[in-house]
């Protein structure tokens, strides 16, 4: 399995994190690879741009009068802050739903102090406040679009997944019957796919409306609303958020659950795949970081901006510093770490 | 490294964890071993039981009146619960000093009932909640016991940290000079030590504990009983470490490290084990242990069923909807890949 990230401890390597990556192109061409492209991923969190095509291409983002803030929510996984739930409730609003209607189940916000702050009140986190809310009122807006019942539409087989199948299925050209799902942390199906396709998707995302596919302005509306309001895509401060902030665009990252990270680099069209193997969840941002230098999308001042993920540090209880997470691989050069634990760090790799 | 355990989801592999294992006999002889056991890992908190050792050896923890109990709690990485706290207060009271001279920093407990409070009550988390209050505290109490400097006990060059090291060198079988520290997470000089020597260390605390003849006999014997009278104070309220000594009494010392280092010492066949999980993730330390300690024939049936939620942990999502479990492989194959499709 590849090396992409070490963690350290006074000069040495502690633990090791190993991942695959696929870089396509919006022709679907592998661009760059490390790792097994076709290893099948559930995509979590990541598919949640995708699942919003179904939004925007069925007319039912323009007919519930849904603002690009909101389809940004939508697309999010957020952080539980009092705005993206407002947005949430404004969306559940317009189609006529209610907080209820939500199956996400109960998740406490990421947000430390949102979090803390329901904890105080004594109270247990609504289904508003999980991370994939966004991506639930969407999906009950498209069960409002087409008339379809509300209740259950987390299920395999409630005719809104069906719809959501037949959307993979076209982009990938595959039958609707060959896109297999798992059940997400929030109950929805999550679709399993490769590296590669998944990765394409994201290239898909970045071409936007100059792509020649159908859906071609559906992606560009989602990633012109992504771009324009990158605190809505996760919450001020978190790596999705400032990436595409400091970046201004040139880079849309998405985490998904179990150390998948994507990215969409619109003016390379390019889509970007990371599957950290034993599915830890932070060390995937030095790898997004290291991708998109290499690539010469971010300069040196977005990175130095996005220091704390692009070399996240590891302190002892006191906060000193005593380690890093390095990233050790080249997707340009198609080279990977050959460390073992207990190996000396190079001291000189000691930099972003 | 070898893939030991894997995450599943809806019937496919979503995630896999590579690690090592090494089971020796006091003898250094390999009785089990999956991956290079050369390969050196920072022993972490797994060397707590260790580190209180030469307070024992010295006859400082019967001067200073220490408890089975506090001993316990000196080889622990605790939740921070009430009786983690009064207990580390205990020991401070008793030597005059104050939290201010606990050098290990704060952290919020690992107790999610302890930590859930604080956060309502708006106190913030002290000393006594980091998880090495405990060791610091003994650590402390031999200073005292020595007439050593209480302000600089941290240092790698206080005599504390120097005969601490000669104690690790001499349960490892490697040459003090050649075993390199770095800073653990309490800031405390941690080793830097091949697996398989690591796992000899804790063949050689159950062998010490049972041989009277033994020069660390007390000692050895001492933290033996400490953390079997007193699991609750090793980790804490449904924690694997206490819920694992708690069902095999009297049987066997298990100790988890940061980065998922995992060391079990094995009273009857004088057997020590050592886990290291490539990634640093906890969550599969757990199911390997236990599919070891299967393999091993340690545990009876009876004990397993109280134990076995640690070997097999069901995952829930957010609905409480059963979505996959965390599965150790490594007795049946490790060419297992993420994607691949499992039962």
């Amino acid at each position: 399995m590849p090396q992409l990230v070490v963690r350290t401890r006074s000069g040495r390597v502690e633990s090791i994190h190993h991942g695959y990556i696929c870089v396509t192109d919006s022709d679907g061409k592998i661009v760059y690879s490390i790792g097994n492209p076709q290893a099948r991923i559930f995509l979590r969190s990541s598919g949640k741009p995708i699942i919003a095509c179904a939004l925007v291409k069925s007319g039912a983002m323009k007919k519930f009068n849904i603002t690009l803030k909101e389809l940004a929510v939508i697309c999010s996984s957020h952080e539980g802050q009092a705005v993206h739930r407002r947005l949430i409730k404004s969306v559940l609003e317009k189609i006529g739903a209610e907080e209820k209607d939500l199956e996400c189940g109960h998740k406490y916000p990421e947000n430390g102090k949102v979090k803390d702050a329901l904890i105080k009140l004594g109270m247990r986190p609504t289904p508003i406040f999980s991370n994939c809310s966004g991506k639930h009122s969407g999906i009950i807006a498209l069960c409002r679009y087409y008339g379809f019942p509300v209740e259950g539409y987390t299920r395999e087989d409630h005719p809104v997944q069906h719809i959501i199948r037949g959307l993979f299925a076209e982009l990938l050209d595959l039958g609707t019957e060959d896109v297999i799902t798992g059940t997400d942390g929030c109950g929805l199906p999550t679709c399993n796919l490769s590296l590669y396709q998944h990765s394409y998707l994201y290239a898909l995302l970045a071409h936007g409306y100059g792509h020649r596919g159908s859906y071609s302005d559906s992606f560009g509306i989602i990633q012109e609303a992504m771009t324009a309001y990158p605190n809505m895509i996760r919450g001020k401060g978190t790596f999705d958020s400032d990436l595409v902030f400091f970046s201004q665009g040139r880079a849309i990252g998405k985490i998904g659950a179990e150390g998948i990270y994507c990215l969409a680099i619109p003016e390379k069209r390019l889509g970007v795949c990371i599957k950290m193997l034993d599915g830890h969840p932070w060390s995937g941002y030095p790898v997004a970081v290291r991708i998109l230098q290499e690539l010469d999308i971010i300069d040196d001042w977005v990175v130095k901006k996005l220091e704390k993920w692009a070399l996240p540090e590891v302190k002892d209880d006191k906060g000193n510093v005593v380690g890093y997470l390095h990233p050790v691989f080249s997707i340009v050069n198609n080279e990977t770490g050959s460390f073992e634990p207990g190996d000396t760090f190079p001291k000189e790799r000691e930099k972003i | 490294m070898k893939t030991l355990a894997v995450v599943t989801r809806s019937g496919f592999v979503e995630s896999i964890h590579q690690g090592y294992i090494c089971v020796v006999d006091t003898g250094g002889r390999i009785i089990y071993q999956k991956g290079d056991i050369n390969t050196k890992i920072f022993f972490r908190s797994a060397a707590k039981p260790f580190q209180v050792i030469p307070f024992i050896q010295s006859g400082g923890a019967r001067e200073m009146g220490f408890t089975l109990k506090e001993i316990a709690l000196a080889c622990a990485s605790h939740t921070g619960e009430a009786m983690h706290q009064e207990t580390v207060m205990g020991i401070l009271d008793r030597l005059g000093l104050n939290t201010d001279d606990l050098h290990c920093g704060i952290m919020s407990p690992y107790n999610e009932d302890e930590n859930k409070r604080l956060i309502a009550v708006n106190e913030k988390p002290t000393v006594l909640h980091a998880s090495c209050s405990g060791k610091h505290a003994a650590m402390l109490a031999y200073c005292r016991y020595k007439g050593y400097d209480i302000s600089t006990y941290e240092k790698p060059d206080h005599p504390v940290q120097k005969e601490i090291l000669k104690t690790v060198s001499h349960f490892t079988d490697e040459d003090e000079k050649s075993i390199e520290t770095g800073t653990d997470g309490c800031g405390l000089p941690i080793f830097l030590l091949p697996i398989k020597k690591i796992a000899l260390s804790y063949a050689r605390i159950v062998q010490y504990a049972q041989d009277p003849e033994s020069h660390y006999h007390e000692s050895c014997r001492t933290v033996f009983e400490a953390m079997n009278e007193h699991p609750e104070m090793v980790a804490g309220t449904n924690e694997f470490d206490t819920e694992l000594m708690q069902t095999v009494k009297g049987r066997l010392i298990a100790k988890i490290g940061a980065e998922s280092v995992y060391c079990v010492g094995i009273r009857d066949r004088k057997l020590g084990m050592c886990v290291k999980i490539a990634d640093g993730s906890e969550r599969a330390v757990f199911p390997v242990v236990m599919e070891m300690l299967l393999e091993l024939g340690v545990l009876s049936s009876s004990e397993y069923e109280k134990l076995r939620h640690w070997h097999k942990p069901e995952l829930l999502n957010h609905r409480r909807e059963h979505t996959g479990d965390i599965i150790p492989v490594f007795r049946k194959n490790d060419d297992i890949y993420v994607g691949q499709k499992i039962k």
